[in-house]
């Protein structure tokens, strides 16, 4: 069945503004329930003029969902445009069917390649460079593509419905997660060898990536951050008490 | 310290924690709100940017690795960082008070966890709301719901974040003059050693072993090249 573009202007704006609501009133029973129901409103506005049926296409919308905010985006799109076209069956069977798989994607591209690699590269520039503006490099490289992704996948979403989520796994997220992974890594290794060289001396340049790689292991062993950090001040002040005055 | 300013700095770290907050979820979701970006505009909203970079150099990165998946939350390092630099700039900004208050301010990334854990647990009530008025053709809770669920994030963060720099201020004010030389020399160092502690905690999270294997090489050539240049620094 050809699926057609029915969702356009105020209801079409509001529900790609209001996505950004979706963790709004996260909650244990629903996760995301209310902020997606929220978000999906002005569309069902539109399509249900009967207030009991209004409330109907709502609760089926209540149900529990979870996924990655940024991937809430095309599914929203999708699930409106199924509401306009009168095929509800499908919009709750398409919401229970794909928020898993780009919940996983989300997760995999944004938060475990994306986010700490362009935060070590910032603090990489923060340190190698000095500048205290290395934090528009998080904006720019992160933050406003991002927003950029979300506003034009729910256009695209609410105009062609789910093959944008098709077309999403396409884009084999995963690999771009490795190749972004790389920059990650060879940027921790500035932020390492900058912190040593801002300490001064040989022993700092080749100390502090070694405590770098140890700390890489001990989370890799899940240890927690934060014992961590009271573990290596504890050492560094431990250092500081023994070593001669001056040293 | 001068308690007008440390007023000013409370109130203005209040501010920020709740809008932070809710950008970090509840509106938006992570565009201003990772301690790198946090930290440094707060520095330099008071006047200590450097205080700011040293903070988000080190919180901006020591949580990446706490993705917080399924029924566990992320630590909330955006309240720890916004609580470090009020507090530390307040107390003064110098290296040693920005280390003592990075020690100090750190386990309220976990105190923030454990709230975002009980407001999921509340909002249950206005989902449950939500769902009898929609079952009886009554729309406007979810959009009541959706407001409540923002006012519950961001008070909370308002509060600890005001509370919180007058308290790290406080204590910071009130440890750093009974240590000894050498406690506080150990101190001045940590906001430039813990960024390095927290670049490993980073590289945990990355996918797969190429990005250790990058950043054993990269590590080398750096290590090796500033060393035959002349003694790192």
């Amino acid at each position: 069945m050809k699926e057609r573009a029915a969702v356009k202007g105020g209801p079409a704006a509001r529900l790609a503004a209001r996505q950004f609501l979706l963790l709004s009133a996260y909650n244990a029973e629903g996760m995301q329930n209310l902020g997606f129901a929220y978000a999906l409103l002005p569309v069902l506005e539109q399509v249900h003029r009967d207030p009991q049926a209004l409330g109907r296409a709502l609760e089926r919308h209540l149900e529990p969902i979870n996924t990655h905010p940024y991937m809430s985006a095309p599914l929203l799109g999708a699930v409106a445009s199924l509401e306009a076209d009168g095929r509800p069956e499908q919009a709750v069977r398409l919401k229970e069917l794909a928020s898993g798989p780009l919940a996983a994607m989300g997760d995999q591209f944004f938060w475990v390649g994306l986010k700490p690699a362009v935060a070590l590269l910032v603090v990489a520039v923060l340190l190698a460079a000095e500048q205290s503006w290395a934090f528009v490099l998080f904006l720019g490289l992160y933050g406003l593509p991002q927003l950029v992704l979300r506003l034009v996948m729910a256009r695209r979403a609410l105009g062609r419905g789910r093959p944008v989520i098709a077309a999403l796994t396409g884009l084999d997220l995963p690999r771009w997660a490795s190749r972004v992974a790389l920059v990650g890594g060879a940027a921790a290794a500035v932020v390492a060898v900058g912190a040593g060289h801002h300490l001064g001396g040989v022993a700092a340049v080749t100390a502090l990536p070694a405590v770098a790689l140890c700390a890489y292991l001990l989370v890799r062993r899940g240890v927690a951050p934060l014992l961590l950090l009271y573990l290596a001040a504890g050492l560094c002040l431990a250092l500081a008490g023994l070593l001669p005055r001056g040293g | 310290m001068d308690p007008q300013q440390l007023i000013v700095f409370s109130l203005v770290c209040g501010a920020a924690a709740a809008l932070l907050q809710l950008d970090r979820k509840e509106l938006g979701q992570v565009l201003f709100s990772p301690p790198v970006v946090a930290a440094p505009v707060l520095g330099l909203i008071l006047g200590h940017v450097t205080v700011g970079c040293w903070v988000g150099s080190t919180f901006g990165l020591l949580w990446v690795s706490d993705l917080g998946r399924g029924k566990r939350f992320p630590a909330n390092d955006t309240l720890a960082a916004v609580v470090c630099v009020g507090g530390a700039a307040a107390a003064g900004g110098t290296a040693g008070v920005t280390g003592l208050a990075l020690l100090l301010a750190a386990p309220l990334a976990a105190l923030g966890r454990f709230i975002d854990a009980a407001r999921e647990r509340r909002n249950v009530d206005l989902a449950r709301l939500a769902s009898r008025a929609a079952a009886a053709g009554d729309t406007r809770p979810v959009g009541r719901a959706v407001l409540l669920g923002l006012a519950r994030a961001a008070w909370p963060a308002a509060l600890i974040g005001a509370t919180g720099v007058a308290a790290v201020a406080g204590l910071t004010g009130a440890i750093l003059p009974l240590l000894p030389e050498r406690l506080l020399h150990g101190l001045a160092l940590l906001p430039l050693i813990l960024p390095a502690l927290a670049a490993g905690a980073a590289l945990a999270v990355l996918p797969g072993r190429q990005p250790v294997g990058a950043y054993c090489i990269v590590a080398l050539a750096l290590g090796s090249g500033l060393t035959l240049l002349g003694g790192g620094g």
